[in-house]
């Protein structure tokens, strides 16, 4: 699969494999968005990438395997194309949007093949996750059919 | 009349030569610039004690006194851990320095190509300058730009106003 990269500066040291975007960083990769302020793509011998680490402002959309759209915001991003996994740390809001579940943490591991999300607090801050119960729905239905009358 | 006013009214004459001839300008032509010889459908090599540094051929070439200007300009550079390799249509080759001009093409060893318009590569140093858009492409990763500066004895590239694409192997 292609993944698009754009940016305003670009520095690659190929004996080292390190390849550094910088300056309104777009990554494009199929359904996935990520944008930042600095993008490094660690990639191996054969030229592939192995590692994608974002930092700056980090944004990003994520669509996993089952169709699960996650968007949301961190410090700093790591992604594993191999195993497409990401990491996100610092200030990390991740919304789930067809299921409208969020979770605010420290750092939170987002695994696309399981559709699986893991979240750690910072120290003494709790992890905080939000979700929509099925009642709430309801009475937020009933709430807006009140006002309608 | 006294002959001492005829001997001075003839030194006097000749002492105007000094003051009144002024030498005449002969336009001088500097001969600097001008083809030594001219010769198509070469190929040239270079030496040193290790061996082959250097490979040029072209379809015409002219050799100044300072420099070779060649039509169909095909350059390696053998000189260096990797030997690379520019195609273009003109070029000139002067003090270690290839100036490259249209349809550039440059192949490194190891694969790596880039292709732009103009460039410059300074075979001391192995550096490639290419100030206008260019494409590098290395197996199946590829990166449009524009300013491209590849070290090819470093392996360093750096550029501005990048689009890189990379194809990742599904699993």
């Amino acid at each position: 699969q292609e993944l698009q990269v754009k940016a305003k500066l670009f520095n690659a040291d190929q004996k080292a494999g390190i390849s550094i975007f910088e300056g309104d960083v777009n990554i494009i990769r199929g359904n996935d968005e990520l944008n930042a302020s600095k993008v490094t793509i660690h990639t191996n011998s054969a030229q592939e990438p192995t590692k994608f680490i974002a930092e700056g402002n980090a944004s990003f959309k994520i669509k996993t395997i089952e169709g699960a759209l996650y968007v949301g915001k961190a410090h700093k991003v790591i992604y594993l194309p191999k195993t497409k996994e990401y990491y996100f740390y610092q200030d990390v809001h991740l919304k789930q949007l067809d299921d409208k579940k969020e979770i605010i943490g420290d750092e939170v591991i987002l695994k696309t093949i399981e559709g699986k999300a893991y979240a750690k607090g910072a120290a003494k801050e709790p992890v905080i996750m939000i979700f929509n119960m099925p009642e709430d729905q309801n009475k937020t239905e009933v709430q807006k059919s009140e006002k309608n009358d | 009349m006294n002959m001492n006013y005829f001997f001075l009214f003839i030194s006097l004459s000749l002492l105007m030569i000094l003051f009144v001839f002024k030498p005449v300008e002969i336009k001088e032509n500097f001969f600097g610039d001008i083809e030594l010889f001219s010769i198509s459908s070469f190929t040239m090599y270079e030496f040193d004690p290790h061996g082959l540094i250097t490979l040029m051929n072209g379809s015409k070439a002219i050799k100044y006194s300072d420099r070779y200007s060649v039509d169909d300009i095909d350059y390696t550079d053998s000189s260096k851990e990797y030997v690379s390799n520019m195609k273009s249509k003109r070029g000139i080759y002067k003090d270690d320095i290839v100036y490259l001009d249209g349809n550039i093409v440059y192949t490194r060893e190891d694969g790596l190509t880039f292709k732009t318009q103009k460039a410059i590569y300074n075979k001391k140093t192995s550096i490639a300058i290419a100030d206008g858009d260019y494409l590098l492409y290395r197996d199946a990763n590829r990166v449009i730009g524009e300013g491209l500066h590849y070290n090819s004895a470093l392996e360093r590239v750096t550029s501005k106003n990048v689009t890189a694409k990379y194809q990742l192997k599904e699993r």
